[in-house]
């Protein structure tokens, strides 16, 4: 017995041990300079399934990071330090983070949260601690309704993108009717929602079955044929589906093992990453995607292709800058700028947002009232799955026939 | 024993109210399905429905190996192992590192004829087998103390969940936590996110039933399920450790006072409930192609719900529920939106435990 308890008593102290040296080791990067260090932080899904959308984000986000440190966009007056908060995609998760992050006034920004369920559920939490929140990537159009007035969105929503992915069906498809599918997510299901009204109008017949897929974007859902059997029942020869790549890669994998070869899929920007690609294999073959985000690698801007260098300098060129790599770059400069401007506080920075006018490299920023961007600088890009990689296929409006 | 006074007691006519409810229900769904056909929301090609009822098999073969570890455990232990769900979880990860690692096999070259039976026979054991030790380890080190110190039920039911949230989440941090500055992780099998199988057996139409295409892993599926479920009902029948477990499932006092290793026992309930998983697991992760942190969720979800639809301590139970929610979840959606393939499911679930409490085959291990 005795011997039984001091083992337990030495295992208690190893553990306090490790706690002890984790925390201390976090302490040990503190740089000599007395500048102010102030916070980002970065929320999105950057492990789990959908990481694949987010990582190359954090990625940006942390080279303009430590460019910025490093001096080479001149003398800031405070040191910056970027921290990922990990929200798996799952809306559950980040309401703590949030108040963690929003509660603590050495956070002044945040970038993200990437995706649209867990930007509705942080959101109010961030808005009335008056931190600025700005997201690359969340789509879902209603996020603008809620009045938050240090939210942005540095990027087109689905109000741009599922029509587009519609029409895209509607114009260049012409099926004989389409199968919306969509996960139960807030992005997935709006998504699918706005396409089918679209498609309606278009005069498209249209088999729904919305919401059906569970918990979208952890990939915890696997086995997809009763979906695949319901969509061989509406006899389309088009499915738009409202989601994320864990769901839609093998979704589309099966639907061609399952006999469904000649169902064209079309997925929006959640689906367009490198996890569909695998995940989809061969059978990702031909599946068109929609996405705010273009190719930045085709860009003539010298800043974009400095990035474009950088990045791959940094992490190798295999590693995938979209789909959101360079959109994410733009909001860390618009806080980089902020900061070079003298705005370290959130209110200052939120001021600052509010009346930006920015050439980012992949588009021109500048808000609306509610936190949109403008009407303007809101494109919808096209891409499509030829031979396991995303190829540019252009800008929504050259893609799609107008009439 | 229990089956010859309940039948001596009760009313001996088959029209008694229970059997009665029973062929109502039954004509109710007849009649629905009728008019639903004739009225075109239900699909009238033969085709679909054949389509839904080979998928629904196939998945209600993995439900029903998962559900014999939830109900084994809950037999013996009355405990609900909710840590069952990361058993099943890290049998994908072995199987996908069995295949991956030790027989490299490539995206490109996917193995063929005996070498392909080989590395199937070898990933499902190995997945087994990492199930099963996982399964003793956790009844070792997170139920066997509590079991001593004769903790309440809601211990062991939180400390199930427990385990299973740390096993889950360090799966995660060791798959995808590298670019968050986490130090260790998979030796390069994959990203963050799912980690995808090599193909190994075919995906692709073998042959059809009824216009279905029935793809080679479909068949390893049904074939290996057939056979790992017999092979256990048997175990539970006929061998000494059968008979400890049912033994002490039934009451461990005396059980123990009989000679019973108690002890033993439960670690062989684990062992068993585990291996089954395991080879769920290995199956499972060939046929859809992943290996993922919460891949254990929904089967392992399924499983407790298939488990109690055939009662729960009951190992045919198990199996039969198993089965029979495959297909319900498949069925249940062909006259409706997809999306009401949950619903469907639970409310039979639910519909069955108001006429049968103790599920359709009632709560003894072994039937």
């Amino acid at each position: 017995m005795h011997r039984k308890r001091k083992l337990r008593v030495l295992g208690a102290v190893a553990i306090l041990a490790l706690v002890a040296a984790g925390c201390s080791s976090n302490n040990n990067n503190n740089s000599s300079s007395s500048k102010k260090t102030v916070k980002l932080a970065f929320f999105g899904a950057l492990t789990g399934s959908a990481a694949g959308l987010v990582v190359p984000g954090w990625k940006a986000v942390q080279l303009a990071v430590d460019n910025a440190n490093a001096g080479k966009y001149g003398n800031l007056p405070v040191k910056i330090e970027a921290v990922p908060e990990d929200t798996q995609g799952n809306p559950t998760v980040i309401p703590p983070l949030a108040t963690k992050v929003a509660n603590d006034p050495s956070y002044v920004g945040v970038i993200g949260p990437n995706f649209s369920g867990e930007s509705a559920a942080a959101g109010p939490t961030f808005d009335k601690s008056g931190i600025p929140f700005v997201t690359g990537s969340a789509t879902n159009p209603t996020l603008n309704a809620n009045n938050w007035t240090h939210w942005f969105r540095a990027q087109a929503n689905d109000n741009t993108q599922a029509p587009d992915m519609a029409n895209y069906i509607a114009k260049v498809l012409k099926p004989n009717c389409t199968f919306v599918l969509s996960d139960d997510s807030t992005y997935g299901k709006g998504l699918a929602q706005i396409g089918q009204s679209t498609l309606t109008s278009d005069g498209v017949k249209v088999v729904a079955d919305l919401g059906a897929v569970p918990n979208g974007g952890t990939g915890e859902t696997k086995d997809f044929s009763p979906y695949i059997t319901k969509a061989k029942q509406s006899g389309c020869t088009a499915m738009f589906y409202g989601g994320y790549s864990p769901e839609a890669g093998p979704l589309r994998a099966q639907m061609n093992q399952q006999g469904l070869n000649n169902m064209t899929m079309v997925v929006g920007d959640g689906a367009r990453d490198d996890t569909f690609l695998s995940s989809a294999g061969a059978a990702g073959n031909g599946t068109v995607a929609s996405c705010p985000c273009g190719d930045i690698t085709k860009s003539s801007d010298p800043a974009a292709s400095t990035f474009v260098s950088e990045f791959s300098a940094k992490y190798g060129a295999s590693a995938p800058i979209a789909p959101y790599g360079a959109d994410y770059w733009d909001i860390a400069m618009m806080y980089i700028n902020a900061f070079k401007a003298g705005k370290t506080t959130r209110a200052d920075i939120t001021t600052y947002f509010a009346g930006l006018n920015y050439q980012g490299i992949s588009k021109h920023i500048q808000f609306q009232s509610n936190g949109e961007l403008n009407a303007a600088d809101a494109k919808i890009y096209m891409w499509k799955d030829v031979d396991k990689q995303w190829s540019y296929l252009g800008l929504s409006t050259d893609v799609i026939p107008s009439s | 024993m229990a089956t010859t006074e309940r039948v001596a007691t009760g009313p001996r006519s088959p029209f008694n109210g229970k059997n009665l409810a029973w062929v109502g229900a039954l004509a109710a769904v007849a009649l629905l399905l009728t008019l639903g056909i004739r009225h075109g929301t239900c699909p009238s090609s033969g085709s679909i429905w054949l389509s839904y009822f080979i998928y629904g098999l196939r998945s209600g073969a993995i439900y029903a190996m998962v559900a014999l570890g939830y109900t084994m455990v809950y037999g013996v232990l009355q405990l609900l192992n909710f840590a069952h769900s990361e058993v099943f979880m890290i049998g994908t990860f072995a199987a996908v590192y069995t295949i991956k690692k030790l027989f490299g096999v490539q995206t490109n070259h996917p193995p063929t004829g005996l070498t392909l039976m080989f590395v199937l026979l070898v990933t499902i054991i190995f997945a087994a087998a990492a199930s099963g030790l996982t399964a003793v380890v956790m009844e070792r080190v997170a139920y066997r103390p509590l079991r001593r110190r004769g903790a309440s039920r809601l211990a062991y039911l939180i400390t199930a969940i427990g385990v299973s949230l740390v096993l889950s989440n360090l799966f995660l941090l060791l798959d995808g936590g590298k670019h968050l500055g986490i130090p260790w992780s998979w030796p390069a099998i994959g990203g963050p996110g799912a980690v995808n199988y090599p193909p190994t057996i075919s995906q692709d139409k073998w042959f059809s039933i009824g216009g279905v295409p029935v793809s080679p892993v479909t068949v390893l599926v049904m074939a290996v399920a057939v056979v790992m479920l017999i092979v256990l009902d048997q175990f539970v029948r006929r061998t000494r450790t059968g008979q400890g477990i049912r033994a002490v499932a039934e009451d461990p006092e005396t059980a123990s006072l009989m000679g019973v290793n108690v002890d033993q026992i439960v670690v062989a309930t684990f062992l068993v409930g585990g291996l089954m998983a395991g080879v769920a697991a290995g199956l499972f992760g060939i046929t859809f192609g992943a290996a993922q942190y919460s891949i254990g969720f929904y089967p392992g979800l399924k499983a407790f719900t298939a488990a109690v639809l055939g009662g729960i301590g009951n190992v045919r139970g198990a199996m039969l529920g198993g089965l029979l929610l495959g297909l319900i979840e498949q069925f249940g959606i062909a006259c409706t939106a997809a999306q009401w393939q949950n619903v469907i499911a639970f409310v039979v679930l639910v519909a069955v435990l108001m006429f049968r409490p103790t599920g359709i085959l009632g709560e003894q291990v072994g039937g």
